[in-house]
């Protein structure tokens, strides 16, 4: 597959983020990801992981702060370039087969669309005249992430990729962030710390409305590590 | 697979019974007029009111006869109705949740994250839905427009019936997808309501034009057309197959495509800017 866009740079200033004003998820984050790094983001439920991708996104505006990707809003970026986004929960609109949906997705995304490439990459090898809602929550997140792909992203977004997948699709599923990370820069939340300690370039860490960055831990993710890191997710050195 | 196949496939798929229902309720209309001379009988009662007759001075075979019609007549307008409301509702149906339901969900994401202009996006599946819509009310026209040209029918007669349900149906579907490109998630339950609150208080205000057109109403008056959906200028505009053009009729029925068109699409540019719509 080639990339349409050349993986994408994303910097982020002094971002709260959240759903209402004056009482942020998230505060003060600032970051730099550099093209075709794998950004691993972990943190608890409701930490504000989804709530930063649809930021970074430019769906839900940010509470203060600036984020650009490759020098444009999110939402200019998203509009001009494209990126992929699989959402954490992969809704699907019923009454629509597979290959309706992969049309619809080309006919979004318009000239340079590649879904057999994106079938391929994303592990859509089941036939695709089936109806989407029909699939099992693995297959239908496949769905997704062949979506996702179609438009040959140079920024990706992938939210808790693991979920519904069995143990060797998840394995499957490593080797084909490695691979996109070549066309694409990767952010990819998950709560499987083993897969995200072998494929994730930086962590970040994010719980009681603060983050930090750190390198993955040689050894994985201890127990003393997570409860250090979530209990102050502010100490340590960014 | 392009939008059009994958859309047209959607359609059916999801609205086939109905369309079945209201194919098969076309079919009995024709099946009535061409067996049981509805239309010829029609005539009949036409030249008879026109006549004045008094009752009294019909014999009683004509009486026993008329009687046992007039049974079918009322067979064959309550099968007219549940026809036109059958289609209309097709048309409003066929859209489905397409622009508020997939925001609502989070479906939308699916294709908002791709470069491609939103409302364009939405705009061809829309195209292709009417593409749909326009092929099953074509096949509902061609019954009724069987039914028109049974024994005493014409072809004049059988083009209007044929243009009247399918002008219907795009109409509905022009409706439903700007009350979803709106926000309105139960659009075809709002497009019923539309259409029915129209078809009960069009008469009403025709009834009250003279009084509100002489005094402070008349503006009001004057809007209502433009306002309520277009029930009657459809049907206007279909006779006119048959008699004389209606223009006015003909411009109401434009109009009323082009603002539901032009409410979509203000909608839609609203999408494009906050695609998400989470409850």
């Amino acid at each position: 597959m080639t990339p349409s866009n050349g993986p994408a740079d994303l910097t982020v200033a002094d971002l709260d983020i959240g759903y209402l004003a004056g009482d942020p998820i998230l505060r003060g984050l600032t970051l730099d990801v550099a093209p075709g790094e794998v950004l691993a983001v972990v943190g608890p439920n409701g930490a504000g992981k989804t709530t930063l991708f649809r930021t970074l996104l430019g769906v839900l505006p940010p509470l203060a702060g600036e984020a650009t990707i490759s020098g444009l809003s999110p939402a200019a970026y998203r509009a001009t370039h494209g990126v992929g986004y699989l959402a954490e929960d992969t809704v699907m609109p019923s009454g629509w087969s597979c290959d309706g949906i992969l049309a619809l997705a080309v006919a979004a995304v318009g000239p340079g669309a590649d879904t057999d490439a994106a079938c391929e990459l994303a592990g859509v090898d089941y036939p695709t005249s089936r109806l989407a809602e029909k699939l099992s929550k693995g297959m239908r997140r496949r769905l997704g992430l062949a979506v996702a792909l179609v438009g040959r992203p140079g920024l990706l977004f992938l939210d808790e990729p693991e979920a519904g997948l069995d143990p060797g699709q998840r394995i499957r599923l490593r080797g084909k962030v490695e691979e996109l990370a070549a066309t694409s820069t990767v952010l990819v939340a998950s709560h499987d710390l083993g897969e995200l300690a072998v494929m994730a370039d930086r962590v970040l860490l994010i719980g009681n409305g603060g983050a930090r960055l750190v390198q993955p831990p040689p050894d994985g993710f201890t127990r003393e590590f997570l409860e250090e890191t979530f209990l102050d997710p502010h100490g340590g050195s960014s | 697979m392009n939008v059009l196949k994958a859309t047209f496939q959607f359609a059916l798929r999801t609205r086939w019974k109905l369309a079945l229902v209201v194919f098969l309720l076309g079919a009995a209309l024709a099946t009535m007029a061409r067996s049981m001379e509805i239309n010829p009988f029609l005539i009949d009662l036409q030249e008879f009111m026109a006549a004045n007759m008094p009752a009294d001075s019909a014999s009683p075979d004509q009486l026993q006869s008329f009687g046992k019609m007039m049974g079918l007549l009322a067979l064959s307008t309550f099968l007219r109705t549940l026809f036109f409301f059958g289609a209309t509702l097709f048309g409003l149906l066929v859209v489905g949740r397409l622009v508020a339901g997939e925001r609502t969900s989070g479906a939308v994401m699916l294709w908002a994250q791709h470069p491609g202009s939103l409302p364009v996006f939405y705009a061809k599946r829309y195209a292709a839905l009417q593409v749909a819509n326009l092929a099953v009310q074509l096949a509902f026209g061609i019954t009724v427009a069987t039914a028109a040209l049974g024994p005493g029918g014409s072809a004049g007669v059988a083009l209007s019936a044929f243009v009247q349900p399918v002008t219907l149906g795009l109409l509905a579907a022009a409706v439903s997808f700007g009350l979803s490109s709106l926000g309105v998630r139960r659009n075809a339950f709002a497009g019923v309501a539309y259409i029915v609150l129209s078809h009960l208080m069009g008469p009403l205000f025709l009834e009250l034009e003279a009084p509100l057109s002489s005094g402070s109403w008349e503006p009001v008056a004057a809007v209502v057309p433009y306002v309520l959906f277009p029930g009657q200028a459809v049907g206007d505009f279909a006779a006119g197959f048959r008699s004389g053009w209606d223009w006015e009729a003909t411009g109401l029925v434009l109009y009323h495509f082009a603002l539901w068109s032009a409410l979509a699409w203000f909608g839609l540019r609203r999408v494009a800017r906050r695609p998400l719509d989470l409850p």
